[in-house]
């Protein structure tokens, strides 16, 4: 007999005589522990579990859509404060042009007073040869002659609208020239106007290269990007314009204002949006008109700006201009004249 | 279907709330693992130990893995169990002494006739008490083997000694028993 038959035999034997069993006090102990256990264990629904994962989706969706929606409503309602603004000018096309008339005649006396207020203060007048960094008034003269360096319209010339009242142009009747920037010395003015230029440039690139927006901005501007009415302008301050300037094949037109509500452009201002930016000027060219509409947007994680600044016009033909702010609602009001000349006045 | 499962099955439905699942696996390892308990520490403690040892397997339900088989992962824990309860409570080379034959009750057959029945309880009676005077390995490698059914191999698993070791363990302890079956002459 090997080693191995013995172990079984042994085996068989071992197994007949061991047949103890557990008492059954114990046995029911275990089973009760067993079920206890199941029975306490919480269910377990992580994050990624098969119904926690479409739902955590759909909760991150659901106060994704509600903040967007309450960050419009919340722009709406500060807009809506500003509801006291006065009405706008309807105007049909002859009293636009009697207004564009008008509008050139204030421009020329405004431009005689501040060559006075030059003189008396005993400063150098500047002429169409003088450099654009000298000291000069504001208000000075920015047409030049061709083929010879043309300082930048400075904004201090810029035609200033002023809130509407009703029966009166708005924009020009009623303007004296009140803002900080009318004030200032002309080098300031001309640094301003550099800023204007940079500014230009820089919205050049951002026009060229919409691409380089994150998406979530581009998103961000879908979804919160607004037309504002002339009320809105008025809460915020106003809105001047230069002269037009020629930009490559085409012309420009210099615009000031702040969406913020924190500078005084042509009165001070009634409203302050800390979270709106400069979106971009609507332009529409009718024959002799231009329209234009300011369009403001939620401020998101890049750089937002909120001044508006120069826009385009495109090669239009030269003549004279009226500029319009046009509301959503299609109500027109003047902001002033310009005048596009053959002469070209673009900056050395 | 529940019958046709594995014991890797049942536990893991078990770990998954089937208490159906334990209960079947209970029922089928309970005996061999309260046996294997009552050779090596008694009456007494086996029922606590035992008990210990399910507890253990109950509340460790979640993190049992499949890639063993469920005798080596719950002899393993046994074995383990068993060690702590005798560093705890005292010398485990006391466990040697034939304290443990007092409680080793002799069931005998009951179809057997009285001539046939008193051969099968002395038979029984000293083969448990060979049994209980074994040196403890020999002793846990034989109840490995004839209670719980593992293979030498995966003894060797559970106690972490070598094949051969397990080997000569099991052989030293049945030539031990044999020879005290043969010596008594039954």
């Amino acid at each position: 007999m090997t080693t191995d038959d013995e172990s079984n035999d042994l085996g068989t034997l071992y197994r007949a005589a061991s047949n103890e069993q557990p008492p059954k006090r114990l046995d029911d102990a275990i089973l009760a522990a067993s079920r206890r256990a199941v029975n306490a264990a919480p269910k377990a629904v992580g994050p990624f579990s098969r119904r926690g994962l479409p739902l955590s989706m759909a909760a991150v969706l659901v106060m994704s859509v509600s903040v967007v929606w309450l960050i419009q409503r919340e722009s709406s309602t500060e807009y809506a404060t500003q509801s006291q603004t006065k009405p706008l000018l309807n105007i049909d096309s002859e009293q636009r042009q009697n207004l564009a008339e008008q509008s050139r005649s204030f421009a020329s006396e405004s431009k005689q007073k501040v060559s006075k207020q030059s003189a008396e203060l005993g400063r150098a007048e500047p002429t169409t040869e003088s450099k654009p960094r000298a000291p000069a008034p504001l208000l000075e003269k920015t047409e030049v002659a061709a083929n010879k360096p043309a300082p930048l319209p400075e904004l201090s010339e810029m035609a200033v609208a002023a809130p509407t009242e009703s029966g009166t142009v708005a924009g020009l009747a009623a303007s004296p020239p009140t803002s900080q920037a009318e004030l200032q010395p002309s080098a300031m003015v001309a640094d301003r106007a550099d800023k204007e230029q940079t500014r230009l440039k820089s919205d050049s690139l951002a026009d060229a290269a919409p691409s380089r927006r994150s998406l979530a901005n581009s998103l961000a501007t879908l979804l919160t990007e607004k037309a504002r009415d002339w009320s809105f302008v008025q809460s915020i301050g106003g809105i001047a314009m230069g002269q037009p300037l020629r930009q490559g094949v085409g012309w420009s037109l210099p615009l000031r204002c702040d969406v913020s509500g924190r500078t005084t452009i042509s009165w001070p201002p009634t409203m302050i949006h800390s979270g709106l930016a400069y979106a971009g000027i609507t332009v529409e060219i009718v024959g002799a008109d231009i329209y234009i509409t300011l369009n403001t947007r939620v401020v998101d994680s890049g750089k937002p700006t909120t001044d508006c600044s120069i826009i385009a016009l495109g090669n239009i033909p030269a003549g004279n201009y009226t500029v319009y702010y046009r509301s959503p609602d299609k109500s027109a009001v003047v902001l002033g004249a310009i005048r596009v000349s053959k002469i070209d006045n673009r900056a050395p | 279907m529940l019958f046709q499962a594995t014991d890797e099955q049942l536990m893991l439905r078990y770990a998954k709330g089937d208490v159906a699942a334990f209960e079947r696996l209970y029922a089928q390892h309970k005996g061999p693992l309260y046996r294997f308990c009552l050779r090596q520490i008694g009456t007494q403690q086996a029922e606590e130990i035992a008990q210990e040892i399910w507890l253990n397997i109950i509340n460790a339900r979640e993190r049992y893995q499949a890639s063993a088989k469920f005798t080596t992962y719950l002899y393993g824990v046994a074995r383990n169990r068993i060690i702590d309860h005798v560093r705890r409570n005292t010398n485990r080379d006391a466990l040697t002494d034939n304290s443990v034959n007092s409680d080793c009750d002799v069931v005998v057959d009951p179809g057997a006739t009285p001539d046939v029945e008193a051969e099968q309880g002395e038979i029984k009676g000293v083969l448990m008490r060979a049994l209980a005077s074994l040196p403890l390995d020999q002793k846990e490698a034989f109840l490995l083997k004839e209670e719980a059914g593992l293979s030498v191999v995966e003894i060797a698993q559970v106690t972490g000694n070598t094949v051969e070791a397990i080997k000569s363990r099991v052989r030293y302890a049945v030539a031990k028993i044999r020879a005290a079956i043969d010596e008594a002459g039954v």
